[in-house]
């Protein structure tokens, strides 16, 4: 190497005089920092000044913070036809953090805020129950507690298993399964107040 | 034979400081290697490095020089000294360095970096972070109320 030891004593920046901050540096490079950091940390550091600004929307920040398989998020929430093309990696990473609606209303998808993970829920509705359609059994109620405003309610059996399967492109990772299940009577928040035990279910939600 | 030689290249800081190194480290920044495959012949190559300072090429070279031997040593050890490069520079090369990585091209470098000065980051209030990397305001209100109205589907 040509050059003998070199000297950091000198804390002033190369323009001369003023130090150099992090927001000198250019807005490429401010990106791949922000790119490292989580969502939130993102919003609020677009708030420091204009290259942060301009870093926080750019697409390689966004893109890496989007899940593989974005596209075909979008395709079932928003069906093939309607690409959005003209949207930029940050606002598809908006508008998925937000629940969307699909498959006819019956699950709903959204992003975790934190980590982009997925979230789905699915609404009694979309599960198959066997006997859904016998009245002495099974029926849907309106109801504030679940988001799809109504759950599968179940006036009497004698035995109940669950069993799941869904069709669905998640990217790789650990998720969680969740059902819920509500037991035993239903308040007056159910809106129903009967006086035999029952079950209500209301869907899955996995991450 | 009469002794390999070695391939070398000539690196002009911005402040006019050559740097004679092997081609092969100058190579791990594809900028160089880029204007070396475009240059063709490679006799007395001297190539300018713009807005790098001699301090900072220096450092930048100690980089190149150890991944451009890479494969000599084991994956931890590269790691380890990474570790210590960047944990040895302050604030202020730290831009230098990222500066420059950026500009020069050295991929591994600018993560290194990136990956430093997100550690710095993580957890502190913008204030903190204001104050500590010396990041001036320069909003016009108007510009900061738009930023707050975009942002707000963060928080809802």
């Amino acid at each position: 190497m040509g050059a003998g030891v070199s000297s950091m004593m000198g804390m002033t920046g190369e323009d001369g005089g003023q130090r150099t901050g992090l927001g000198d540096l250019p807005e490429g490079c401010v990106a791949e920092v922000l790119a490292l950091l989580d969502v939130p940390e993102i919003c609020r550091l677009g708030k420091l000044s204009r290259v942060f600004r301009g870093a926080a929307a750019a697409d390689l920040v966004w893109e890496k913070k989007l899940p593989g398989n974005y596209q075909y998020l979008m395709e079932r929430v928003w069906g093939e036809t309607d690409s959005r093309e003209d949207l930029s990696k940050r606002e598809i990473y908006a508008t998925l953090s937000r629940p969307n609606r699909f498959d006819g209303g019956a699950k709903e998808i959204w992003l975790e805020k934190y980590s982009g993970s997925i979230c789905l829920l699915i609404s009694s509705r979309a599960f198959s129950i066997t006997g859904i359609d016998d009245r002495r059994y099974w029926n849907y109620i309106p109801t504030e507690e679940s988001r799809f405003q109504t759950v599968a309610y179940l006036q009497q059996i004698w035995w109940f298993e669950v069993g799941g399967e869904i069709e669905f492109c998640f990217p790789k990772g650990t998720y969680s399964l969740f059902f819920r299940v509500h037991l035993g009577r239903v308040s007056k928040r159910l809106g129903h107040d009967p006086l035999a035990p029952n079950t209500s279910m209301d869907g899955i939600r996995s991450r | 034979m009469v002794g390999v030689k070695k391939k070398m290249v000539t690196l002009v800081s911005s402040d006019g400081v050559e740097f004679v190194v092997e081609k092969r480290v100058a190579e791990q920044s594809l900028f160089i290697k880029n204007a070396l495959n475009e240059g063709g012949v490679e006799e007395k190559v001297m190539i300018p490095i713009p807005k790098v300072t001699s301090d900072t090429l220096s450092s930048v070279l100690e980089y190149c020089e150890k991944h451009a031997s890479a494969t000599e040593f084991q994956e931890n050890e590269i790691e380890e000294w990474d570790k210590e490069y960047i944990e040895k520079a302050d604030l202020d090369l730290l831009y230098y360095l990222l500066q420059a990585s950026y500009s020069m091209s050295i991929m591994g470098l600018m993560e290194l970096g990136a990956k430093k000065v997100a550690s710095l980051i993580r957890g502190k209030s913008p204030q903190e972070i204001r104050e500590l990397f010396n990041i001036k305001n320069d909003f016009t209100p108007e510009q900061e109320e738009e930023i707050r109205r975009e942002m707000q589907w963060n928080y809802e």
